[in-house]
Order: C-alpha cells, then sequence, then structure tokens
C-alpha cells in the first residue's frame, strides 16, 4: 500500500477504512517494529503490547494531521516503537541490551526523551487497574482527551450539544480518577517513595 | 488538582524551554507539585495503555468480520460454480448441438449485458466470433483501416490459450461492471471525445490513434492512455496493454490506481507464458492488500488461472 494512500485512509472517518489501513500496517511492518526492540532488548510480548501503543499514537499523528512527513510513516512508527521500548525498559528497571543510534530520531522521540522522572510499569499497571474500574463514558472520555482530541470533537463524538458538557465530563472523570487514586493506599505509598 | 493546568502543559510540551526549566527546579522543590506530577504522569501512561488496548480490540474484531465476511463470499462463489457446472453437465448430457449451445450462450449474453447484472463466462468460441465482427464492423465503418491479424493472436486464431481466455472474459465482466464514460462525459477535451466514439463503436486501431496525441498531454493524460491499454486489450494487443497500463500504475492515481492494477494484472494474464513472474508478483502485492478495489476478482482470477 503506498505512503499516500495509507494517510488517506488513516485520516478517513469511515472505521471500515482507517481499521483497514491499521490492519496493514500490522501485517507488514509489525515484524520490522518487532526487530527493532528485540535489538534493544524487548521481549516479545511486552514488544507486541508497545507496538500497539505505538500505532496508537501513529494513528493519531496521521489522523491530528500532526505527522508532517518528516521521513516514512514506517520510519516514524520504528521510531515511536524504539522510545517506548527504551522509556519501558527504564521504567522496569531492565537493561538495554543496545542503543540503536541508526534509527531516524523522530520529532516524537527527541520531545519526549528529556523526561527524567521514571515511573515504573508496576505503578502504571496499578493505574491502569483503578481506571478500568471506571464506567465506559469516562474511559471514553479520558482517552480521546489524552489522545489530544478537541473538547469539541469529544463532544461530537458523545452527541452532546455543547463542547462544555464534554469538558465537563472530562474533568467530573478525572475527578472520580484521582479520588479513586488517593484513596488507594498502597499506590499513595508507592508515589511517596518516589518523592 | 491544583497544578493539573500547568503539569498538563508540561506533558503536553506546550512550555517554552525557559518555562520548562523552571518547571523543572520546581518540581525538584516542590514535593506536592512532583506527588500531582507523578499522579498525573501515571494516570496519562494508563490512559494510553487502555487506548492502545482500545484500539487493538477494534482493529481484532475488524479483522475477525472480514475473515467471515471472505468466508462467506468464498462459500457462494464455490456454489455458483458448482451450480454453473452441474448446467453444463445437464446441457451436455441433454445432447443440445454445440452450435446451438453458442447460439444460445451468445443470446444469453445479450439478455445479460442489458440487464447488466450478471458475470456468467463466454465461451472461447465466442470471444472468436465477437472479436471478428468487431474487426468486420471495424473495417465497414473505416474501410482505410487496414485490417490486419495482431501478432499476439496469428498462430492461435483457431484456439487461444486458455489463460487469454480467461483474461479477456474476466475483461468483458470488468467492463460490463463500469461505465465508460466515467463521471467526465460532459468536461472531457472535444478532441479526445473521437477517441472515446471511437471506443463506443469498439474501433479499437482507430481508438489508439485519436488518443496517441493526448498520451503526454497535462490534462487528458490518463484518460488517454487508459482508452489506449483497453483498446489495444481488446484488439488482443496484450503487451502494448501491459506496457501502457504499467505506466498508469507507475503515475500513482488514488483514484484509478486500483483499477488499472487491475488492468496491468488482467494484460500479464492474457501473456502468461511470457509474464508470468511479473503476474505473481502483482497479484501477490494486490492480495496482500486486503482493501484493495479487486481483491476478490484477483482472489477469482487465480483461481480461475490455476484450474487450468
Amino acid at each position: 500500500m503506498r505512503e499516500k494512500r495509507l494517510i488517506k485512509k488513516l485520516q478517513n472517518p469511515s472505521s471500515k477504512e482507517y481499521n483497514s489501513a491499521i490492519l496493514w500496517i500490522e501485517d507488514n511492518w509489525f515484524q520490522d517494529a518487532l526487530r527493532v526492540m528485540k535489538s534493544i532488548g524487548v521481549e516479545r510480548h511486552l514488544a507486541e503490547e508497545i507496538f500497539w501503543e505505538s500505532l496508537t499514537n501513529l494513528y493519531q499523528s496521521v489522523k491530528e494531521k500532526k505527522f508532517e512527513g518528516k521521513g516514512t510513516l514506517k520510519s516514524y512508527l520504528l521510531g515511536i516503537c524504539r522510545y517506548k521500548s527504551l522509556d519501558r525498559l527504564k521504567r522496569e528497571g531492565k537493561s538495554i541490551i543496545s542503543y540503536v543510534a541508526e534509527l531516524p530520531v523522530d520529532e516524537y522521540t527527541r520531545k519526549k526523551e528529556d523526561d527524567d522522572i521514571i515511573i515504573s510499569e508496576e505503578i502504571v499497571e496499578l493505574f491502569y487497574e483503578i481506571l478500568n474500574k471506571l464506567d465506559e463514558k469516562c474511559k471514553k472520555v479520558l482517552t480521546l482527551a489524552v489522545q489530544g482530541y478537541s473538547m469539541a470533537k469529544i463532544a461530537k463524538s458523545f452527541k452532546f450539544d455543547r463542547n462544555q458538557s464534554a469538558a465537563t465530563l472530562n474533568y467530573r472523570c478525572r475527578n472520580k480518577l484521582r479520588e479513586m487514586v488517593e484513596s488507594d493506599q498502597f499506590i499513595l505509598n508507592k508515589l511517596k517513595k518516589l518523592l | 488538582m491544583k497544578y493539573y493546568e500547568k503539569i498538563n502543559r508540561y506533558l503536553g510540551k506546550e512550555m517554552s524551554e525557559d518555562e520548562q526549566k523552571e518547571f523543572k527546579e520546581e518540581l525538584y522543590n516542590n514535593s506536592d507539585l512532583k506527588l500531582e506530577f507523578l499522579m498525573q504522569k501515571s494516570e496519562t501512561l494508563a490512559i494510553e495503555k487502555l487506548a492502545a488496548k482500545d484500539l487493538k480490540n477494534k482493529v481484532r474484531e475488524f479483522r475477525n468480520r472480514n475473515a467471515q465476511r471472505r468466508k462467506k463470499l468464498l462459500i457462494l462463489f464455490l456454489l455458483l460454480v458448482g451450480l454453473s457446472t452441474l448446467i453444463g453437465a445437464l446441457l451436455i448430457i441433454t445432447g443440445k448441438p454445440k452450435a446451438e449451445i453458442i447460439e444460445s450462450n451468445t443470446s444469453d449474453q445479450n439478455v445479460i449485458n442489458s440487464d447488466n447484472s450478471s458475470e456468467t463466462p463466454i465461451s472461447t468460441d465466442t470471444i472468436i466470433d465477437n472479436q471478428e465482427t468487431l474487426e468486420n464492423t471495424d473495417e465497414e465503418l473505416n474501410p482505410e483501416n487496414e485490417r490486419k491479424s495482431p501478432p499476439d493472436t496469428q498462430q492461435t486464431k483457431d484456439q487461444p490459450p486458455s489463460h487469454q481466455v480467461v483474461a479477456m472474459n474476466t475483461f468483458l465482466e470488468t467492463e460490463r461492471s463500469i461505465n465508460l464514460k466515467g463521471d467526465d462525459t460532459n468536461t472531457r477535451d472535444k478532441s479526445l471525445s473521437r477517441a472515446y466514439t471511437a471506443y463506443e463503436n469498439k474501433l479499437w486501431n482507430n481508438v489508439i490513434e485519436f488518443a496517441e496525441p493526448f498520451r503526454n498531454d497535462s490534462i487528458w493524460s490518463l484518460n488517454a492512455l487508459e482508452l489506449i491499454g483497453k483498446a489495444a486489450f481488446q484488439d488482443f494487443q496484450f503487451t502494448k496493454a501491459a506496457d501502457t497500463f504499467f505506466e498508469l500504475v507507475n503515475k500513482e492515481d488514488l483514484l484509478y490506481g486500483d483499477r488499472w492494477e487491475w488492468y496491468l494484472l488482467l494484460s500479464y494474464a492474457a501473456i502468461l507464458n511470457e509474464r508470468k513472474d511479473d503476474f505473481d508478483q502483482l497479484s501477490n502485492i494486490i492480495l496482500g492488500d486486503p482493501d484493495h478495489s479487486y481483491f476478490l476478482k484477483v482472489d477469482k482470477l487465480k483461481n480461475d488461472l490455476n484450474f487450468l
């Protein structure tokens, strides 16, 4: 599938179109991404998880037209996989086999590599468990907001008349999540150890 | 959540370099801010994880649905093949003379053409008959047009190779399903419309002659090339058709790219003995893209050719 057609499909609002593009990417690029991640020291089961997180980021960047064609889509995806692999290994306290310097360092990678506060994967998993206890509406609004959707678009996806309703829902769900986290002493202790 | 906006701006990389520096310093000196930061970043990472799982599940669901749909289509296709084989066998058993069968096939075909809805294959003899009729019409309408048998068909006039029959049948089926004039009838160039008229009258040599000057035209080049390719194919000049469609495919047009790849594949199929590798390569590319507009047709074509 050609690059231009792939971008066009990812930007297409029809789920049939963008799903088929994502499917194509998975079928054709996953093995390359796996090789990159394995060379850094990521195990297969983790690599798949990182691949999907990276693919979500890529999809978002293309959909929101933030991908400005610096390099190819594939090198951009591999760049995100590489960054996320390094980040995940750091967070899990595992060693990095080799630093693959020849891989393209894209804007996304450059921007994020300077975060020097490391949150362990264990903490993220604990947050993930709590997040899953929220209702579907909350999960949806929080996901869309983190993916960078504007409140107008979120309102549209919920069929709200006013954008403010989406902002309010997002705020309430964030608060709800925070309350649940703060009431969990185990997580709080883990976080306080990082201070 | 009193630092929410500030942290959000930092995580979203919306701060200037000075602001970032200032924020980081504050982060190391203010434990409230740091705790808040850790919570917010963890929440963000967890939500990103959720989004990725969500996307993965949706795509998996889509893949399964597609596979089921393809399975249903395959069953339907096999049923149709079985049914047509049965009808064929019945006709043979009832001992209908061959000429009669051809005649009824041709008249059926006419009815089908007017209905514009069937995919009944045409027999080898019918194709030869059609070709001859077209050439006769050509001669009558344009006596200056020298009637010559193309080199591709010279040796195989009595019995064209079976892969050529499959390719031609499939091509004619596609032609029935595509509106020849497309959506540019009102806007197309008046000079090129001579080529379109010749195409409608099945005067293949004239189509090529009239369309050729537009081959490099900045506006009409794509239309002209498609006409040349299609006319060359129907005039049994398969190598010329393949070269023309190859040129079109290289134009990487988003709207018609799939269609031209399909025509190129049919041209390769018609000269399968010479272009087997090209045929295999292109068909694999198309079958590797489940969303290709001609995915199912290519699948069917490959099956048809494998039966030979």
